[in-house]
């Protein structure tokens, strides 16, 4: 099971990255800090509950996302937004995220989640 | 103010209820006859009728459709002794709206009525408003899917909680958003909860929020995902995984539509129609002490059971048309490709354990592997579904279920619908023989839950 990492360009992204690779070794992770990058890359390798993390420290980045939003359908994804009002949030839920969190919280929730989701399919 | 009445001959009891009932605000009247309740039914107009059925005049479960019939169409709830479950399968074959049993009445009589009254508000209100479903990408026009359309329709207009069951890979959750996209929620958040993938010591501050400084490491105040939900919906997927305290808490939030943050000491109130799924069987998880029954009481107020794709093989058809457009244009091809000859009665020979899914994914692999070939042929897809198709060919017969002897070599042959209807009508015949009529036993032989079977004994009539 491959879990993809969307990290941006911006600072806050880059330094999750470099934890998020501590915990999951390079094997198991593939990151991205260009969104349609990504997108090209995953159009014909994502697979259904595959785990697809978005660090999205823009509202610019998130209204792109929202564009493609058929890409993450099947997949488990993690939301981490940049602000916790009431519309951001709306956004966020648009993507049918199955964890959320901002990128100003403790990113304990995101780790623990990642690894029970790899407990649940290991494969 | 809705009217209840109660026909029991036990004075006693029914002086109880009576008097519990008036005080929450129901408009109670009891009987101690059949006789006697009928004649009030039929002169007065009640809601919900609780009806015992050990009584002086006759058997209560005779009575039943007379009831049924009386000007209100009142909802029927049969009082049934302690461990009885041929009565309490009679009662719900007769049309009864559900029952109870004697020792558990007192305790829930509210719970009974609440949902009763609830579920025949919202008939009212269905009937009221004839819908045009947005189908939200759900493919299919069989029998067995445009049954559970007509579930997601009727539970859309409506803020009842609906509960959808069904194999991995079935569409619970493409139902679930169908169901709000369909609602009066529309406009507010979908928002899911995964149950399955929340660590036990996230759980309660992820679904309820968070004081600043509850526990080590919440540095701010987070609202939880019952307060998001707030006028939209709250999907609780894989529902069986909730562990038991926090199914205690939800229970709360259900009853109280309140709940207090993780370290807060005020209630916040949160208005959101929920939706659960799972593809457990809740029923078991509650005779083993894993799942409470309340809560499961309270997700089934409406409950949709997907079909397993092998149960509806006519929409592969349709579904393989739909998957191929869509890769077409993902791989950025110029054309569609053609299927070759044995394509499709290959994939209608397999068993797709993993359901549309599994399907999904099968087309996507063979239309990789074909590249640039114009046609897909049997040989592009997964190998496990091409073995199946080989046995299935060496063996000269049918996988599974068709039954040799209803298809004459000579005479015309039947439609593929006509013909598994055949069967699956004969298969539900033989399963309730042998199992003596008895609904329970005939789903375990058939390792159907109870309600598959009883949605599929309604769709073939089965059910006297
Ligand atoms: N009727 C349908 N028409 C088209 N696509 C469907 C249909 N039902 C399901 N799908 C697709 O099949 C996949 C699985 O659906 P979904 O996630 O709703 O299944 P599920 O029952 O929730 O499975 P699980 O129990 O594994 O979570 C999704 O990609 C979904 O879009
Ligand atoms: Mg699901």
């Amino acid at each position: 099971m491959k879990v993809y990492l969307y990290s941006g360009q911006h600072e806050a992204g880059s330094k999750f990255r470099l934890l998020v690779l501590k915990q999951l070794g390079p094997d198991c992770l593939k990151s991205f800090a260009n969104i349609s990058e990504m997108l090209s890359s995953l159009a014909l390798s994502l697979k259904s509950k595959d785990i697809v993390i978005l660090f999205v420290e823009t509202l610019r980045e998130l209204e792109e996302l929202l564009l493609v939003q058929e890409t993450f359908d099947d997949v488990r994804l993690i939301l981490i937004l940049p602000q916790r009002d009431q519309l951001t949030v709306a956004k966020g839920h648009r993507l049918r995220p199955r964890y959320l969190t901002f990128i100003d919280s403790n990113m304990s929730g995101v780790y623990g989640v990642v690894e029970k989701m790899l407990m649940m399919h290991p494969d | 103010m809705d009217k209840i009445l109660i026909v029991d001959d036990d004075e006693r009891l029914c002086r109880m209820l009576t008097r519990r009932m008036q005080r929450q605000g129901y408009d109670t009247f009891s009987a101690c006859t059949l006789l006697e309740g009928l004649d009030k039914a039929t002169t007065d107009f009640f809601d919900v009728i609780f009806l015992d059925v050990e009584m002086p005049d006759g058997d209560g479960l005779e009575f039943l459709a007379k009831f049924k019939k009386t000007p209100s169409s009142p909802e029927v709830i049969i009082i049934t002794g302690q461990g009885d479950p041929d009565g309490a399968e009679k009662a719900i074959k007769n049309g009864a709206w559900g029952y109870v049993e004697k020792p558990d009445i007192i305790n829930e009589i509210g719970l009974h009525l609440n949902r009763a009254l609830q579920y025949r508000r919202e008939k009212k209100r269905a009937q009221m408003v004839p819908l045009q479903l947005k189908r939200q990408n759900i493919i299919g026009s069989g029998r067995e899917i445009s049954y559970c359309l007509d579930l997601l329709a009727q539970a859309s207009v409506s803020d009842i909680s609906v509960h959808i069951s069904g194999e991995t890979g079935t569409g619970k959750e493409v139902f679930a958003r169908a169901i709000h996209v369909n609602s009066c929620q529309a406009a507010n958040n979908f928002v899911v909860v995964d149950c399955a993938s929340l660590p036990e010591t996230l759980i309660e501050s992820t679904l309820f929020g968070h004081v600043k400084g509850a526990f080590t490491g919440a540095d701010k105040a987070a609202d939880g995902l019952v307060k998001q939900a707030d006028g939209g919906t709250l999907f609780l997927d894989e529902v069986g995984e909730l562990p038991l305290n926090t199914q205690k808490s939800f229970l709360r939030v259900l009853q109280e539509r309140s709940y207090r943050p993780v370290g807060a000491t005020q209630e916040i109130f949160s208005d959101f129609r929920l939706v659960s799924a799972t593809n457990q069987n809740l029923e078991e998880m509650v005779k083993a002490g894993t799942f409470r029954k309340d809560l499961l009481f309270r997700l089934q107020a409406f409950s949709i059971d997907l079909p397993p794709l092998r149960e509806r093989v006519e929409d592969i058809k349709e579904l393989v048309t739909y998957f191929m457009d869509k890769f077409y244009r993902r791989y950025g091809q110029t054309e569609s490709k053609g299927l070759g000859p044995n394509f499709l009665s290959t994939l209608v020979a397999y068993d797709w354990p993993g359901n549309i899914r599994e399907l999904s994914q099968a087309l996507e692999q063979a239309y990789a592997r074909a590249a640039n070939s114009p046609t897909l042929f049997s040989y592009y897809l997964p190998e496990v579904i091409r073995i199946n198709q080989a046995r299935r060919l060496v063996k000269g017969k049918p996988h599974s279920g068709a039954s040799q002897d209803s298809i004459n070599p000579t005479a015309e042959l039947p439609t593929w619908r006509e013909y598994k209807d055949e069967c699956e009508k004969e298969y539900l015949n033989k399963a309730l023989l042998q199992a003596h009529g008895n609904i329970s036993t005939a789903s375990n032989m058939a390792a159907l839950s109870r309600t598959r079977l009883y949605q599929l004994l309604k769709k073939y009539e089965l059910l006297e």
